[in-house]
């Protein structure tokens, strides 16, 4: 029997509750504050011009065309990196030998800073590439995998989707296991099939770490920056122009903080409905044996 | 019971971790307290600043002499043991930093800027400094980044210059001559091609590196200032300037005869391409010859002027102030900022620092230790043919924005003047 005291719940988040009151909650404010001025950044003035700065944005082309641009990478992102992520979880499931060693290189990716990353793959892409077309001559290699607009995109959720696959893969493979296998066995006797098991018993007792995932998944591919930045940086033109990206050269590039807080306030609205409609739905199709 | 004792710990552990972030402004504020008293206890006729350390914060981009920067500082503190001079020397976000710094009222004594526009973004913090004694030292080209209002309000770093750096061995091999017209540079990158080398290695992946490009068209222009006027009053736009037009046709010639993949060059493959000799030219500054010759230490390069025209007249190469020190307004020790400054263009380490540097001096009577590329820009600029850096006059961002506008003509084959029109439109949306 277990007292729940609200006076120790309360203490045991304050730890975790202040540092993030003062990075997130407070500069969240904050930014919305800016948000409704006219400020470049720099001068200790700003011009109070309420809700120009969002009137604004809905005709700013480059703007909208960054949302589309990540909306299509999330969309990307999450598929490959979840339908990879389970494949190989259901792969690493099973008891092998050098089953641990695996798992260990999979999830290596996760632990290099997206930055080192970055350029380290701009070399692969562009210098290993061509040197691999020059010995062999197969015209796979001889693409510009960062100079092409339309190539420029999947190279970069190559990228990701290298780095990322690793951590999904892990919680995957601890959903899996909470799975009581007493469960798959008597469905095996009842007549059912791999698909069958996968479809009716596996999936929905996995529905806790498939949300968790798609969460993670989500708001991890629209705050993806630093790959942007070291892979193509926005370019060729604003091809690969993510909204982060945008926001970030609009408020300390272009000198407009108050125009990109705004555009920060709307990408928040945007990624903050579009979760609370994941979770809910994903939440609703758990189920707790 | 052990349990308990380790959850104790770790709890307290999490706790500690919160106040590392706050006890280290206390001990600095104790710090600093601490010198104060001791000075007032001492303080006699004269005034604190010879009994207690004057700290001086000195904010530096330009990462590639940053060892000589400090060692400058370090000359200063020995000629001078009351003061301490704490030189930050940040590559890319400087901006980004310097701009939390004066939000968070942290504003360095002695800070960095490009001039120019420069002046007027950061003018609340900047101080006056026509009455300085360096004033009257400073080479007359260098006077147009640092001056507003007929009043100076930096002092200059370094000339520069940016231009076609060109591999002179490569020239000589093949007998060519340096191209003053167009279509003599046509000729040899013609040369260049059938001898297997390719003519220009193009850094276009850069969005930087463009936007110099595009601001040596806008360093062009007779009267730049009354241009941008005249296009912030929807007068002119970039369609109108023959300058503007044969910059992006200048453009056309250097893709056409630069390596297939024109959007993959960043600064490493062009830096490569040079140094391992596969490329004979590149539209660059002089700030890629160390690390060229670091590939190929044996290189021989040069520069000579853009031939944008078949009028030998029209070829510049683009020469101005690369960095300006400001001094802050509203600093607590602002004599010893301006003391600084005037100390390094009359100073024994001042000159040694312009030779250790390798700059092209913006200093009158300063000996030069420099390299054939800003060899070859300092006889450029004492024949009179140098323009301004265009790029620094540019609204704040423009200078990658164009770059990126630039990127999108190249990607999608959009017309000329289509493309000069988004210039114009971005560079209207930069300057609200």
């Amino acid at each position: 029997m277990m007292k729940t005291n609200k006076k120790t719940y309360i203490l045991f988040i304050l730890p975790m509750f202040l540092p993030f009151s003062i990075f997130f909650i407070i500069p969240f404010f904050m930014g919305f504050y800016y948000s409704l001025f006219d400020w470049n950044g720099i001068s200790s003035y700003k011009i109070f011009v309420g809700m120009d700065n969002y009137i604004r944005l809905f005709s700013d082309l480059k703007y909208l065309q960054s949302i589309k641009f990540s909306l299509i990478y999330v969309i990307m992102y999450v598929i490959f990196t979840n339908i990879l992520a389970l494949i190989l979880a259901f792969l690493l499931d099973r008891k092998f030998k050098g089953r641990n060693l695996l798992r260990a290189l999979y999830f290596l990716p996760n632990v290099i800073s997206p930055i080192i990353a970055g350029f380290v793959w701009v070399f692969i892409f562009q210098a290993v590439s061509k040197n691999i077309y020059k010995l062999t001559q197969v015209e796979f290699f001889n693409k510009s995998w960062l100079g092409d607009g339309k190539l420029a995109i999947v190279s970069i959720i190559i990228v990701a989707v290298w780095q990322a696959v690793g951590y999904l893969m892990v919680i995957y493979i601890a959903g899996l296991q909470s799975i009581d296998n007493a469960l798959l066995e008597s469905s095996s006797i009842d007549g059912a099939n791999a698909f069958a098991k996968f479809r009716h018993i596996t999936l929905p007792l996995l529905m806790p770490a498939i949300t968790v995932n798609l969460f993670m998944a989500i708001t991890q591919a629209f705050r993806m920056f630093d790959l942007n930045v070291a892979l193509t940086n926005g370019g060729p033109g604003y091809a690969t122009t993510s909204v982060a990206l945008d926001i970030y050269k609009t408020a300390f590039k272009n000198n407009m903080m108050g125009y990109g807080s705004a555009k920060a306030i709307v990408l928040f609205a945007i990624v903050f409905t579009i979760t609370i409609i994941q979770i809910k739905y994903t939440k609703s199709r758990e189920i707790e044996v | 019971m052990l349990k308990k004792y380790l959850s104790i710990l770790l709890t307290v552990g999490l706790v500690l971790n919160l106040l590392v972030g706050c006890s280290e402004k206390t001990e600095d504020n104790n710090l600093s307290e601490s010198t104060n008293e001791t000075a007032t206890e001492t303080t006699n006729e004269t005034t604190s600043k010879n009994d207690e350390k004057v700290k001086i914060s000195w904010f530096q981009f330009q990462i590639e002499v940053a060892e000589q920067v400090k060692a400058l500082a370090k000359a200063y503190e020995e000629e001078h043991p009351n003061v301490e001079i704490d030189v930050e020397v940040i590559g890319d976000g400087y901006f980004d930093i310097l701009r939390a710094r004066i939000a968070s009222g942290e504003t360095p004594d002695i800070f960095m800027t490009k001039g120019y526009n420069y002046l007027d973004l950061y003018g609340e913090y900047i101080e006056d400094l026509s009455s300085q004694p360096f004033a009257d030292n400073i080479v007359a080209s260098a006077k147009p980044c640092i001056t507003k209002d007929d009043n100076i309000y930096g002092l200059p770093v370094q000339m520069s210059g940016w231009g076609v750096i060109y591999n002179k061995e490569i020239f000589e091999k093949l007998g060519l001559k340096i191209p003053t017209t167009k279509s003599e540079l046509i000729e040899v990158c013609d040369t260049l091609e059938k001898n297997g080398i390719t003519p220009f290695v193009n850094q276009f992946k850069d969005t930087w590196l463009l936007g110099q490009f595009i601001g040596t068209g806008v360093g062009s222009f007779d009267n730049p200032q009354k241009f941008i006027g005249d296009m912030l009053k929807d007068e002119v736009t970039f369609n109108d300037s023959p300058e503007m037009i044969r910059n992006i046709e200048f453009l056309d010639l250097v893709l056409e005869h630069g390596q297939d993949a024109s959007l993959e060059g960043d600064w490493n493959y062009a830096c490569t391409a040079m140094g391992l000799e596969e490329a004979a030219m590149i539209l660059e500054g002089i700030w890629v010859y160390d690390t060229i010759a670091s590939i190929n230490p044996d290189i021989e390069l040069g520069m000579f002027p853009v031939p944008y025209t078949d009028q030998s007249e029209d070829s510049k190469i683009y020469s101005d102030v690369n960095g300006v020190w400001n001094v802050y307004n509203g600093s607590e020790n602002k004599e010893v900022a301006l003391d600084i400054l005037n100390w390094i263009t009359s100073s024994k380490a001042g000159q040694q620092f312009v030779l250790d540097c390798s700059f092209i001096p913006a200093y009158e009577g300063f000996d030069a230790n420099i390299n054939s590329v800003g060899q070859d820009i300092m006889k450029y600029n004492s024949e009179g043919k140098s323009n301004i850096w265009g790029w620094l006059l540019y609204p704040s961002g423009f200078e990658t924005e164009s770059g990126s506008i630039y990127q999108e003509y190249i990607v999608n084959d959009y017309s000329h003047e289509q493309t000069l029109d988004s210039l114009t439109s971005k560079w209207l949306e930069l300057s609200n």
